[in-house]
């Protein structure tokens, strides 16, 4: 059986045919995306400054962890979770719980170590003079380093949004309807790959462009004190006189 | 509620007492003593000025007495309260450095001003988050503050709109709001352009004799001549000499004079 491909003819038609499929396919994609970098964002803070403790054995543990979980592929990951370790504990966890496990779990330790960069980027100043107004070590933590971590943070946050939607298509192995699962099946009904894994493609590409400008946008209003100081640091610093 | 700090002459002049006082502090970062031995009083309304020589331990010996750094041996007392050592469980260890801290202004070298806040919010979060102040309350408070240092007008103004001289009276501010006992400075106008320090030397004339204590590191010897009661020599840990300012016209020590000698 051989297959030509200058005799192909496009039937773009089964794209729309499927509509709904894909649409729901699309959906499931951001929830699990969304659920999981809500849950890994959240995960990542404590397990980055355990990551900097000066505990010797607390910074340890979270740098063997953070580590191990980059370590592993996370098809493998999600095939054992879902398969081995609910046959082993005999946990009932169902397909959306255990990717939404898989990609935080696997998440939380990227975003570790960009929370981690973020906050050692502040000037150790900025602390000492919080402590020195009197604010406690949390409250430095929570009006002075964060809202400026935060804001070096945001960029590699959204490539990290977008890398989650993308490797979200790796949890239709354990037969969650996301897109690309959406995809497949509408496939295997109508033998149509190439019109529906191009549609499925479309979607992941608009769906990383509208993250982007989004994000960027984020950024740039919360950086814009920011930017503006490094920019003029030097330059006032030489060209302003005393204007008081 | 007494607003400015003009309020701090008065009961400066009624007693004369040790307000803060280190004694026998030691220091050392890895292997390396930085402060070995120093004892260093400072009374109700004195202007101790530090120098000496790059290296010498006068910053660390600065920060001992707000406790941002820890002294390996050595007691603390502050108001006749001992702040170092304690006894205290962990919890209560932070409220009593907290307790110590909002009593104490400090001004850095490199201003440290929150990038992320206007003037105004650099001097409001310590009134708000520390002193519990209302959001109005912490206001008008920060607004005198800023007035007190000329800056009233550059209120809404981020710290990387204001010039190296307005960062540091903004600094300046932000730690006399909270009514300071004592203010130190590390080297408050080595950062800046020689045609900025005027004005923040200006702003800190002004509160020494409005009576505010002070502990000043600083190698500007005019200012420290004008203003200090106590010259200290810090030089390799130690205090190798201190007195009035005779020290620095008529130095006791060879390591003095030779510093003298190269600064001025
Ligand atoms: N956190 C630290 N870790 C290691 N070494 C330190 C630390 N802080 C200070 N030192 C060292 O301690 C010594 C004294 O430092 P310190 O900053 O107190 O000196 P200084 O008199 O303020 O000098 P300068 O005039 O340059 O500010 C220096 O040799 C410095 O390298
Ligand atoms: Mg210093």
């Amino acid at each position: 059986m051989s297959w030509n491909p200058t005799d192909y003819q496009f039937a773009w038609n089964v794209v729309w045919q499927y509509r709904f499929w894909l649409l729901e396919g699309t959906l499931l994609t951001l929830k699990i995306a969304a659920v999981s970098m809500t849950l890994a964002m959240i995960f990542a803070l404590p397990l980055a400054l355990l990551r900097m403790s000066r505990l010797r054995f607390l910074s340890g543990v979270a740098m063997i962890y953070i580590a191990v979980l980059r370590a592993i592929p996370l098809l493998v990951f999600i095939l054992w979770m879902y398969f081995g370790v609910t046959l082993v504990t005999g946990l009932q966890v169902d397909a959306f719980g255990a990717g939404v496990i898989c990609l935080t779990l696997q998440y939380s330790a990227w975003l570790a170590e960009i929370y981690r960069a973020g906050l050692q980027a502040i000037d150790k100043g900025q602390r000492e003079a919080a402590l020195s107004t009197g604010l406690s070590q949390s409250r430095a933590f929570a009006k002075v380093i964060w809202p400026q971590a935060w804001r070096i943070i945001i960029p590699p946050l959204a490539s990290n949004f977008i890398g989650i939607i993308k490797d979200s298509s790796l949890v239709g192995v354990i037969g969650l309807n996301e897109l690309m699962r959406q995809a497949q099946i509408a496939d295997s009904l109508s033998f149509r790959p190439f019109e529906l894994f191009t549609a499925a493609m479309v979607i992941y590409i608009i769906l990383a462009l509208i993250i982007s400008p989004l994000a960027s946008l984020v950024e740039r209003r919360a950086a814009r004190s920011l930017s503006v100081q490094t920019r003029r640091a030097t330059r006032t610093r030489r060209s302003l006189g005393a204007a008081a | 509620m007494d607003g400015s700090f003009t309020s701090v002459s008065a009961d400066t002049q009624a007693g004369a007492g040790p307000l803060l006082e280190l004694k026998e502090a030691h220091k050392s970062f890895g292997h390396v003593d930085v402060i070995k031995g120093v004892s260093l009083t400072v009374r109700k309304g004195e202007h101790v000025v530090i120098f000496g020589p790059s290296g010498g331990g006068k910053s660390t010996l600065l920060r001992m007495m707000n406790l941002l750094e820890t002294p390996d041996s050595g007691t603390l007392t502050f108001e006749g309260k001992q702040y170092f050592p304690r006894m205290d469980s962990v919890l209560n260890r932070h409220r009593v450095l907290q307790q110590l801290r909002s009593q104490i202004g400090m001004v850095f070298q490199r201003f440290n001003l929150y990038p992320h806040l206007d003037a105004l919010h650099n001097v409001t979060l310590s009134l708000t988050d520390v002193k519990r102040m209302s959001r109005k309350a912490a206001r008008l408070k920060a607004e005198a503050s800023l007035a007190e240092v000329g800056l009233k007008d550059r209120m809404d103004h981020y710290p990387s709109q204001l010039s190296g001289g307005q960062q540091q009276r903004v600094a300046i501010a932000r730690a006399l709001a909270m009514d300071p006992k004592v203010m130190l400075f590390d080297e408050p106008t080595s950062a800046l352009d020689p045609e900025l320090i005027g004005e923040v030397l200006g702003v800190m004339e002004r509160l020494a004799r409005e009576g505010m204590t002070m502990v000043v590191v600083t190698h500007e010897m005019g200012f420290a001549r004008r203003v200090g009661d106590r010259l200290v020599f810090v030089s390799e840990g130690v205090i190798a000499e201190s007195g009035g300012k005779e020290i620095l016209s008529t130095p006791g020590e060879d390591r003095t004079k030779a510093f003298l000698e190269a600064v001025l």
